[in-house]
């Protein structure tokens, strides 16, 4: 094998960015926390904790259970609302040299019409819409499960804000073809997939549900199958690039979301459990691709679909 | 600044038929930890047990960490079948952990069960800072007691308690301080332990109006603060109720602030 030069550079709305690998929201806090395990600004991009419109203080306590691999979670988004990001976090984030997106979730249309235009700040490089978040009562995942308000809440951000959007889809739904098509329709410039899918867990010493909301979402190794099979059905479907999150652990991981049809991927729970991990994921990636005589990481896009 | 690091396994001994004792050769870590602070354990590669395992810092050796811990499922369970020379993925040191000021001459530890593992530090500290230190240790059983001769040695009273009484004093871990010990003869009080155990002993503390340093437990996943997993309810400055992270802002606070449940 020869030690030839391998371009991991990739292109995702019209944004270069240096590398696929991208951190999950709510599992990075604003990317700024992982610095004592790494040099956060080699990752591609980071997407920043779900921001509201107002101050929320979450769930309860009883947030977290594991299941066999897997993680359930009902933080409920808990975030001190975009007023206090942009004058607290963002000063902060804007110190890593790579691609921030705000991840932003609303209670009404018109509330993500206000966080867009909120966070049309230099800093900033794309919004992340998430319609999909199963820990709030109301809003949240609705949008994300019928295609028109899907459809609504993509037009809406789109009308308030100069920046990229990637529009992150529930995985909870029976057609995960038609929301995407919705959101593309709607123009939006990516799609993310997948948010958590809902589960609970049962404490059977105390013959109660385990989280303080009793529902939660479900991430980790346990879920990539089906968040890699939306992303290969997707892929087929629509235009626009897909960010593919779901389960990713290790660079081989990452690669199937690739070759599934992912031009960048999300590590998640990964980063819970190593907060190192994203440098893993780039260093093995490049590995593969020299093992591979595989010159251009863009070429492994979609290759599963033949 | 906590490290990712791989650690090595120096001894891993048991201590009870549930308590295991491991010495952990880290010396990044041990150079910048204090004590109630804590490491984050990565129990395995495998998919489960997933999440990594928060255990308390028990003691602070040259060169590396000594942890207290007690098999209760598949994650400890594993650490107890680690031998000399294994090692072990750890992140740490986490937390903000106990303080303590030059004024204090006399100070109360109580520990409940496993949570008697980080007193051990703190008593370590606070008798090299020449304080006077009483303890109290509970347990539920003779067969649960461990490190009771090791804290003897930095206490200048120390009391054990085991609910079924058949050792030391019947009754949980407040019970010496229903007549036996005065409460007001302390500068500060500092405890970890079960949450009813931390419930009683801040109301007692709060109502004579004795500083208390309460090490909290929650479930955790990041153990760094990036998930908002491990929160507990605390009243802040305005006296309203918020969700602190355990891991960031703890896992010691002051038992004037942590909200219990009823
Ligand atoms: C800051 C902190 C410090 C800790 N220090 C110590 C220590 O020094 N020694 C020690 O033995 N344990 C300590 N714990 C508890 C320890 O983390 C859990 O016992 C351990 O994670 C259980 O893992 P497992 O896979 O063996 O069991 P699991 O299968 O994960 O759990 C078995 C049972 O243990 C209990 N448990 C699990 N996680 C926690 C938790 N985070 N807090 C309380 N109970 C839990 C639950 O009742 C659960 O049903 C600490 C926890 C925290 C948050
Ligand atoms: C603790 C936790 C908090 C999360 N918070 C958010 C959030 O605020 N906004 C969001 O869009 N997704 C959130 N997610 C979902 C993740 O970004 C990701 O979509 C999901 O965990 C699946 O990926 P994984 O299996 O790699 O973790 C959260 C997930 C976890 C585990
Ligand atoms: S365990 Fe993740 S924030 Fe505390």
């Amino acid at each position: 094998m020869t030690d030839q030069q391998v371009d991991l550079s990739i292109d995702l709305m019209g944004l270069h960015l240096k590398n696929p690998v991208m951190t999950a929201s709510g599992t990075c806090g604003s990317g700024v926390e992982l610095l004592p395990y790494m040099d956060v600004s080699s990752l591609g991009a980071i997407v920043g904790k779900g921001t509201t419109l107002n101050n929320k203080k979450g769930n309860p306590p009883g947030r977290l259970m594991q299941t066999s691999g897997g993680l359930l979670n009902c933080i409920g988004l808990q975030n001190q609302g975009v007023d206090y990001f942009l004058a607290n976090i963002l000063p902060e984030v804007g110190k890593l040299d790579t691609h921030f997106f705000a991840n932003i979730s609303g209670n009404t249309v018109e509330e993500y019409g206000i966080l867009a235009e909120k966070l049309d700040v230099e800093g900033i490089s794309g919004l992340e819409v998430n319609i999909s978040c199963p820990n709030v009562k109301s809003g949240g995942l609705a949008f994300g499960t019928i295609p028109e308000d899907a459809r609504a809440v993509t037009e809406e951000v789109k009308k308030h804000t100069s920046k990229k959007v990637l529009v992150k889809l529930s995985p909870n739904v029976t057609d995960i073809t038609a929301i995407a098509q919705a959101v593309e329709d709607g123009g939006a410039d990516g799609i993310s997939l997948i948010n958590t899918l809902l589960g609970m867990a049962i404490d059977s010493e105390t013959m109660k549900a385990s989280l303080s909301n009793t529902f939660g979402g479900l991430s980790g190794p346990a879920v990539k199958p089906v968040g890699l099979r939306m992303v290969y059905q997707v892929y087929q479907k629509v235009s626009i690039p897909i960010v593919g999150l779901g389960g990713i652990m290790n660079a081989k991981d990452a690669i199937e979301y690739m070759l599934a049809g992912a031009t960048a991927i999300q590590l998640g729970t990964a980063n819970l459990v190593n907060p190192a991990v994203g440098l893993e994921v780039i260093d093995g990636i490049e590995r593969y691709m020299k093992q591979k005589n595989i010159k251009d990481i863009k070429s492994l896009v979609g290759k599963a679909h033949r | 600044m906590p490290y990712a690091i791989q650690g090595k396994v120096i001894s891993n001994v048991s201590l009870n038929h549930q308590v295991y004792r491991m010495e952990i050769e880290c010396p990044d870590i041990a150079n910048e930890a204090y004590p109630g602070q804590f490491i984050q354990i990565g129990s395995s590669n495998e998919a489960s047990p997933l999440l990594n395992r928060p255990i308390s810092i028990a003691r602070i050796i040259p060169g590396g960490l000594q942890i207290m811990y007690a098999v209760v499922g598949p994650g400890t369970l594993q650490l107890s079948r680690k031998q000399e020379e294994d090692k072990l993925k750890i992140i740490g040191p986490l937390g903000h952990g106990f303080s303590w000021t030059a004024e204090m001459k006399k100070v109360l530890l109580v520990g409940g069960g496993i949570g008697v593992a980080p007193l051990h530090a703190l008593a370590e500290a606070l008798y090299e800072e020449q304080v006077e230190i009483h303890t109290i240790l509970g347990f539920n059983s003779q067969k649960d007691v461990f490190s009771q001769e090791q804290l003897a040695k930095w206490s200048k009273k120390l009391w054990v308690t085991t609910m079924d009484g058949t050792c030391g004093i019947k009754g949980h871990a407040c019970t010496p301080l229903e007549g036996l010990v005065s409460i007001s003869e302390y500068d500060h009080v500092y405890a970890c332990g079960p949450k009813p155990m931390l419930k009683a002993l801040a109301k007692i503390c709060n109502t004579r109006h004795i500083p208390c340093s309460l090490s909290m437990e929650e479930y955790m996943a990041c153990g760094i603060g990036v998930c908002l997993g491990c929160v507990t309810r605390i009243l802040n400055q305005n006296q309203e109720e918020t969700y602190e992270r355990v891991c960031v802002e703890g896992p010691v606070f002051s038992s004037r602030e942590v909200v219990f449940d009823d």
